[in-house]
């Protein structure tokens, strides 16, 4: 396995995925992290040759016609955290 | 052989015998009386149950054609999307969500005049195997609760026992007669493991089989949507109803539905070999490994079957190839909780950044976020191929080997689950242990493969399950040999 | 620091909307500009509501997108399309990931523009950064980006390269509002041996004109000075016409992409790409060839004349009753400058085909010199004609030229009459005073006699 996960690493993940644990959780969490990944990289086992396999069905075109069907917008509006003249409303980024 | 419990209902409704109100007002004396100790319900449709039953009613009275499921009792994941009902996911971040539209196989059960009668508890965005990860309350087993003829009585014991999970709630309703049916939804083992340690009958469908329109996403190319029920005839009932294919997802493009169970679905009609995998024994507790390899000799020794010993060694690399994946699908899965769109609401929304990490912080429980925090992780650009494209070689590895395996015999059997039912609370801190117990149940859905688990044995008070593993696309064949089993065990 | 040093190096990412009626994972309409109002071109599926999956893709989408890899050349053509994830939060993303394909097709060529590849995408919602507002009408239209090679060399080149771009993109009509220059572009530009930076929020042809110009312009000045540019990306302010640095915490470093367990593959057969390609129109350069040699028009002429169909198509059509070098001139000349000048597309004055071949025979018989025929084009443009026709409208406004020689011959004998010194300044050998009398017939025929004519007759009386 790679080097071990730390901290700083975890601050950096939790970054970019919208999350801040606090620290006694980052410890937590990178612990956790290096004894799961320790453990999984039993995979390594399994020969680079193997082709990756990313779909579980063989190739398919699921393909529909170009037809506009309304839908009711307006329970989807209310669900909004907020919003404005139908708006949804997000914080400013400027 | 006994009737199936599912086929006597639904006979005595068609007849006449026995009212789709009456029906339900069993179940709901039932809920009444034992949810409180059972915990299975998040919300209860008492009303527009009682409506609906009343109109199945009325339809049987007037001679009107009605619909297969009709006037039985059908409770939900709460993971699956009802219209106007709070779909939480057992999780804060949706805890006041209401749905706006219904899951395509909600669509299917009310074409059939199913009533529905509320949704049920889970692990949180279904991420656990024994239904304690809930945001709101832990279900519990009802067999904790069950005196020897199965019947709850002991409301007030200490031992209370983990339903499994992350169905948990599904199989808890079905075994404690709060329903006749429950949908489920299962991502590693999530309806199978629950069936076993509750002692009902679940399925896991072929990939591809159900649509997944209006399932909250766990791991989106490992999960199917598919029936809980008390045997595997109400299980294959519901699948007739549920399975087939949704233009709104494209997984079930080429799928044909699973045919509605006949007359003969629990009659074997030529000999099949059934594969016992060496694997599946050694990693099973020996009293559960002992329970369900008798079971399987009582089984053959009927006739109509030849037992094959086989030899699945990429077995090992099952939960290390399944959780990476699942931790990157989920990962993905879990950016749209921004507390913008619904869920949720920010405490404040001054800068963006911050105000979306407080809310996903808050309202995400903890192992959804460390399954967030380790996808993340693996799925960039440093670690992607040590880790994330090393899952993908490792699953087709498994798949190539769970694929011959089946070319040697027509199905896998072995147990369910490694262990019994445990305590709750009692496996709490380790993830990697909990991760663990899916050993036995992620390859079927790491490859696809249609897999349903039926009560087999008790040691003690606790069910052992019986795991029954078929071919791509074999699903009414592996349920009816699910049934057959049923039958000749007795349990 | 010689100028001529600083060698910029310019790519693009075009987004051009496909025209579909439905968006790309959903059956929401598309017809996000003209909407009732925002967020109601919207479904479960396109706000990421929870449980929500992508429908089967829209076929047609797929097509047309096939089809404008084909136009612009791609030799390479991918048998098989994957959708993938592209994470980054951002509000005007439902899902807070994006779908975007991989390479349907690579290796084309545009306006001596080379093209790294093309790929279908969905397009996000709008979010107003200044005010925090989000509609999601416009989250899903299908796009299609188009990638070239970092080989455009200027501002000016970008610009002739997106024109040729807007043409193809006419003739096949896969995409929607070109006209209104509905598409968007990143570009990347560096100086040669220096940092690259990005400039996004591009939302015109004219904009990326402006923008390039802009970047050019700092990047130059930064590099003359001895300063590097930072590696970045900026903002475009179209108020403004200039870029801005984005706080670090927008930009996003890693998307980490994964391939959509939700949409299966899209496979392309040999078969499909066929029946695509017999489908294709003539294309603009191949019609500006046909036109140089069917025509005779010249490079200048046919070029203008193909940059829109339907203006070629009528030409075509109007070259079959006139004088084909009289249509090309004067369609590529006084037919477009007064467009342009409007800012229209030659689609705006299709219905007046009739009028305009008429004004075209009235000029070919002589019956109207240029400068009026142009008069007349410009009323017909300003809605002055209404349904009357070129003849009509030329005869009411009293328009029509000096139809024969007699009259011509007449307002010859006054002017010559009215300008005796002139004459005898001709005859004495000043050429210039031919152009004098030339120019009071012209007055007294209140411009509608005949240049060229005039010449000719006044020369021969003049001689006698």
């Amino acid at each position: 396995m790679e080097k071990k996960i730390t901290k700083q690493d975890i601050e950096r993940v939790a970054s970019i995925a919208r999350l801040s644990p606090s620290q006694d959780e980052l410890e937590g969490l990178a612990a956790d992290a290096n004894a799961i990944l320790e453990y999984f990289s039993l995979i390594d086992e399994i020969p680079d040759s193997v082709a990756p396999q990313t779909y579980v069905l063989s190739h398919e075109n699921a393909l529909r016609p170009d037809e506009e069907k309304k839908s009711d917008p307006k329970p989807i509006r209310r669900g909004f955290n907020r919003q404005q003249d139908n708006y949804m409303l997000a914080p400013k980024s400027f | 052989m006994e009737i199936s419990k599912t086929l006597s209902t639904t006979n005595a409704i068609k007849s006449g015998r026995l009212t789709a109100s009456a029906n339900l007002e069993a179940k709901i004396a039932r809920v009444e009386k034992y949810d409180s100790a059972v915990k299975a319900f998040i919300e209860t449709y008492f009303d527009d149950a009682r409506a609906a039953a009343k109109q199945v009613d009325a339809k049987i009275a007037a001679g009107k054609p009605i619909g297969k499921l009709a006037g039985l009792v059908v409770a939900v994941k709460n993971v699956l999307a009802v219209k106007d009902k709070r779909l939480t996911c057992a999780s804060k971040m949706l805890e006041n969500y209401v749905a706006p539209y219904d899951a395509a196989v909600i669509e299917k059960l009310r074409a059939e005049d199913a009533v529905i009668i509320g949704s049920l508890n889970c692990d949180e965005f279904a991420c656990g195997s024994d239904n304690t990860k809930s945001a709101f309350f832990a279900t519990v087993n009802p067999v904790s609760f069950f005196d020897e003829k199965g019947e709850i009585t002991n409301t007030s014991t200490s031992d209370k026992y983990v339903p499994g999970g992350s169905s948990g709630a599904s199989a808890a309703a079905v075994a404690a007669g709060f329903c006749d049916l429950a949908l489920a939804t299962d991502t590693g083992g999530s309806i199978r493991c629950p069936a076993a340690f509750c002692g009902v009958t679940g399925f896991k469908p072929t990939y591809g089989t159900v649509s997944r329109y209006g399932m909250g996403d766990m791991a989106m190319s490992f999960e199917q949507i598919g029936p809980m029920a008390p045997d595997a005839y109400g299980c294959a009932l519901l699948l007739s109803v549920i399975s087939g294919k949704d233009y709104r997802d494209s997984t079930t493009a080429k799928t044909i539905a699973v045919s509605e169970p006949t007359a003969s679905f629990a009659t074997s009609t030529k000999k099949i070999r059934i594969g016992v995998p060496k694997e599946y024994f050694e990693g099973a507790n020996p009293a559960v490994a002992k329970a369900v390899k008798d079971a399987i000799g009582r089984f053959a020794a009927k006739g109509g079957c030849e037992l094959v010993d086989i030899s699945i060694p990429a077995v090992k690399f099952g939960i290390p190839a399944y959780y990476l994946l699942v931790y990157s699908e989920f990962a993905s899965a879990m950016q749209k909780y921004d507390g913008l769109k619904y869920g949720a609401k920010p405490e404040s929304n001054d800068e963006l950044v911050p105000t979306v990490s407080k809310v996903r912080t808050a309202n995400i429980g903890k192992e959804c976020k460390r399954r967030i925090m380790l996808g993340t992780y693996i799925t960039t650009k440093e670690h992607k191929d040590a880790w994330y494209t090393k899952a993908l070689k490792a699953r087709a590895y498994v798949r190539a080997q769970f694929d011959d395996a089946l070319e040697k015999c027509d199905f896998i059997v072995g147990p369910t689950m490694p262990n019994l039912a445990w305590k709750i609370g009692e496996k709490a801190t380790d993830p990697l242990q909990s991760y663990l117990e899916d050993v036995l149940t992620v390859p079927a859905n790491l490859c696809g493969l249609p897999a349903g688990s039926v009560p087999c044995a008790k040691i003690g008070k606790l069910p052992v399950g019986l795991q029954v593993i078929g071919k791509r696309g074999a699903d009414y064949e592996t349920m009816s040999l699910m049934a057959q089993i049923e039958s000749s065990l007795g349990c | 620091m010689d100028e001529s040093e600083l060698t910029v190096i310019i790519g693009l990412e075009i987004h051009v909307q496909l025209a579909t009626k439905s968006k790309l994972f959903c059956s929401c309409g598309t017809e996000y500009q003209t909407a009732e109002g925002p967020n109601e071109n919207v479904c479960p599926t396109c706000t990421a509501q929870p449980g929500t999956k992508p429908f089967d893709m829209n076929a047609y989408a797929f097509e047309q997108a096939l089809k404008i890899a084909l136009a612009l050349g791609c030799d390479k053509i991918n048998n098989s399309v994957t959708m993938q994830r592209k994470h980054y939060f951002y509000p005007d993303s439902p899902s807070n990931y994006q779908r975007t394909s991989t390479p349907i097709a690579e290796g084309g060529s545009l306006a001596g523009v080379s093209i790294t590849e093309v790929h279908i995408e969905e397009d996000p919602g709008r979010y107003d950064l200044k005010t925090g507002i989000v509609d999601y009408n416009r989250a899903g239209v299908p796009l299609l980006e188009i990638v070239t090679d970092p080989v455009i060399t200027s501002p000016d080149h970008a610009r002739k390269f997106l024109e040729e771009l807007r043409a193809v993109l006419d003739y096949l009509g896969a995409a929607r509002d070109v006209e209104s220059g509905s598409m968007r572009a990143d570009a990347n530009l560096s100086i040669k041996g220096h940092n690259r930076v990005e400039v996004k929020n591009i939302n015109s042809f004219h904009g990326v004109f402006s923008a390039l110009t802009y970047e050019t312009s700092r990047q130059k000045n930064m590099v003359k000075n001895g300063l590097e540019p930072v590696r970045e990306t900026r903002h475009f302010d179209e108020d403004r016409d200039i870029t801005l640095g984005l706080r670090k915490k927008e930009s996003v470093d890693d998307y980490r992409y994964i391939p959509d367990p939700d949409v299966q593959p899209i496979a392309i057969t040999k078969e499909q790409l066929k029946i695509i390609s017999d489908s294709l129109p003539e294309l603009p350069r191949k019609k500006m060839e046909r036109f140089k040699k069917q025509y005779g028009a010249s490079d200048d002429e046919s070029f203008a004349l193909c940059m829109e169909l339907a203006m070629a198509d009528a030409f075509e059509r109007i070259a079959r009753k006139v004088d084909a070098k009289l249509a090309a001139g004067f369609m590529r000349g006084t037919l477009k400058k007064q467009l342009n000048f409007r800012s229209y597309d030659y689609a705006k004055v299709t219905a007046k085909e009739q009028f305009i071949t008429e004004l075209l025979v009235m000029l070919s018989q002589k019956k109207v010199t240029d400068k009026v025929a142009e008069r007349i084009l410009i009323d017909m443009m300003d809605g002055k004609t209404g349904a009357s026709t070129a003849e009509q409208y030329a005869q009411s406004a009293g328009l029509l030229g000096v139809q024969s020689s007699d009259e011509l011959s007449a307002i010859i004998e006054n002017a010559v009459e009215q300008n005796p010194k002139a004459v005898e300044d001709f005859k004495a050998g000043n050429g210039k005073a031919l152009q004098f009398i030339a120019g009071s017939v012209m007055r007294l025929s209140r411009g509608k006699a005949d240049p060229a004519a005039v010449q000719e007759i006044l020369k021969k009386r003049l001689s006698k």
